[in-house]
């Protein structure tokens, strides 16, 4: 009987085949894998479609509720007579809060033009001054002032976020460009806007509104 | 098998009651009154402390006897704590999630036994497990302080920012909030972004090689909760930065008494009684039989700043700590 001879490989290679088995094995599974915060903060891929959502939001549910604002100099006076009165009539609260959203409608005169907002003379005897905002939105005011938008709808509340940021983008490329664009001093300006107020804004601080609706009229 | 795992969950329970009761108080349980149990992620931290104890001590007035378990930031020791609170009659459970995630088992299990489960604060990514989840506005917290930070740097300057617990939606909301408005100035510039798991050990460390690091390019910290704030804080001390904005969040009373003495430039008021108070009022309704409850809650998050720290006191408003409810 002949013995079959054994096969023999250099100590060196098979230290090398052991290497390179092992480098294959990680490559496919990795025993650790690290990855920078921003991509771990990432959204998934099947992610939420916020953009969707705040555009559907703006026809279906805004739009029909500029009709329902309030007129803005009986919200003023209501707000210097009582504050949580005034909420209760013309505003709303949003879970636990101290502070009031309200969607209200004027007509003004631009008294000033700065690089982010316009104030806006109210067009009523002793009319109050309010600031309608042309930079950039951010915020839950616009989302949250119809109370459209069932907060409960999404099981993370990441996606309703997402929606607000997208809805202000809207607001940002739709009437505050278009304000933005003819706003001077003298200009007339009939608006629908929102603003949220904990307390009754004053001459030395005007309220300051976010501009959803926009007609320019011609200077007096 | 079964007898073995049961054992060891009975064990894990019996050791987690004995934790937390030392930090409640919550020794003694007068006979014949219903049982609340209060689930708190973390009590390293006297946020969390204020509301666990507010969630008991609301409960005590509404005639329960109510104990704090502490989960210690972990999932598993959350569980025996569920375990033990359902095994042991509690009527309701009122409840600081320690992973949005990881936490839903736990919730389900205890709707499952019938218990109803009031989430406080720290959100789970579920709508049908949970009877009501009271929870900060994170994100629109932020979004306000993100404002600030960018009027209080003139809208330029470096930053550092150190975040919470990645496993938590509020360390996402809040990060997402501040950079929902702060990325939009291109001549602020976030620097490095390390998550220190809202600790402030860890906090401080993470500051110490900031420090080292970027030495003094930074001009501003934003930290996603005030015990991180006061850990960068002392970092920030030891080094002799006194010129570096520090921003937190949660609205805890020694950041805000440093906010009055100019040393830090500003938090989010949460509102933590409240809404400890507000779940603990939920739970004995639906003892009480009611049923419909909404099933998210935001409560507003208020900037505290120089301009407004005369407001503020105790983790509140001074003279209404309590947000209107509609």
């Amino acid at each position: 009987m002949s013995e079959t001879p054994r096969m023999s490989i250099p100590r060196p290679l098979q230290w090398l085949s052991v290497g390179v088995m092992t480098a294959l094995a990680t490559w496919w599974v990795p025993l650790v894998r690290i990855k920078p915060l921003d991509t771990a903060l990432a959204p998934a891929a099947d992610a939420f479609d916020a953009e969707a959502f705040a555009r559907a939001f703006w026809t279906r549910d805004l739009e029909p509720a500029l009709a329902t604002a309030a007129p803005l100099a009986g919200v003023l006076e209501a707000l210097r007579d009582d504050a949580a009165s005034a909420c209760r009539t013309f505003g709303r609260t949003v879970g636990l809060s101290r502070s009031c959203l309200y969607l209200v409608r004027a007509t003004g005169t631009i008294e000033s033009v700065s690089p982010n907002e316009c104030r806006v003379v109210l067009d009523v005897p002793d009319g109050d001054v309010v600031t309608l905002t042309t930079g950039l939105v951010f915020g839950t005011t616009v989302r949250d002032v119809t109370g459209t938008v069932d907060l409960a709808s999404r099981a993370d509340s990441r996606d309703l976020a997402a929606v607000a940021s997208a809805i202000n983008k809207l607001v940002v490329t739709g009437p505050i460009a278009a304000l933005k664009g003819a706003a001077a001093p003298g200009v007339v300006v009939d608006f629908v806007a929102c603003g949220q107020v904990q307390t009754a804004p004053s001459a030395h601080k005007p309220w300051k509104l976010i501009p959803l609706r926009v007609t320019i009229g011609a200077a007096p | 098998m079964h007898r073995l795992l049961a054992v060891a969950v009975l064990s894990l329970a019996a050791l987690g009651c004995t934790r937390s009761s030392t930090p409640s108080g919550a020794a003694s349980t007068p006979a014949g009154k219903p049982k609340i149990a209060v689930v708190i992620s973390t009590l390293n931290n006297p946020w969390f402390v204020v509301l666990g104890e507010t969630a008991k001590a609301r409960a005590e007035e509404l005639g329960y006897d109510a104990t704090i378990f502490n989960s210690e930031n972990d999932t598993a020791k959350e569980a025996a704590h569920f375990e033990n609170a359902i095994a042991g009659g509690s009527q309701a459970i009122l409840f600081n999630a320690t992973d949005s995630d990881g936490s839903i088992a736990n919730v389900r299990r205890a709707k499952e036994a019938g218990v109803p489960v009031f989430c406080i604060d720290r959100e789970i990514n579920a709508t049908d497990a949970a009877t009501s989840q009271i929870l900060s506005d994170n994100h629109g917290g932020c979004v306000a302080l993100g404002q600030y930070f960018v009027e209080a740097m003139g809208e330029k300057g470096n930053y550092v920012e150190i975040m919470g617990y990645l496993g938590d939606n509020n360390a996402h909301n809040r990060s997402k909030g501040f950079h929902e408005v702060v990325d939009n100035y291109p001549e602020i510039k976030m620097i490095a972004q390390q998550a220190a798991d809202f600790d402030r050990a860890k906090a401080l460390e993470v500051m110490e090689t900031l420090l080292q690091k970027h030495g003094a390019a930074i001009n501003a910290v934003f930290c996603g909760n005030d015990a991180m704030a006061m850990g960068a804080y002392q970092a920030l001390v030891a080094a002799g930065r006194d010129d570096v904005k520090l921003f937190g969040f949660d609205g805890a009373t020694e950041v805000v008494a440093l906010i009055a003495d100019g040393k830090i430039a500003a938090t989010g008021m949460q509102f933590p009684k409240t809404m400890a108070r507000q779940a603990a009022e939920y739970a004995d309704e639906w003892i009480k039989g009611k049923r419909d409850f909404p099933q998210k809650v935001p409560v507003a998050v208020e900037v505290v700043s120089p301009d407004t720290v005369a407001q503020f006191g105790d983790y509140g408003a001074k003279e209404d700590a309590r947000p209107a409810a509609r």
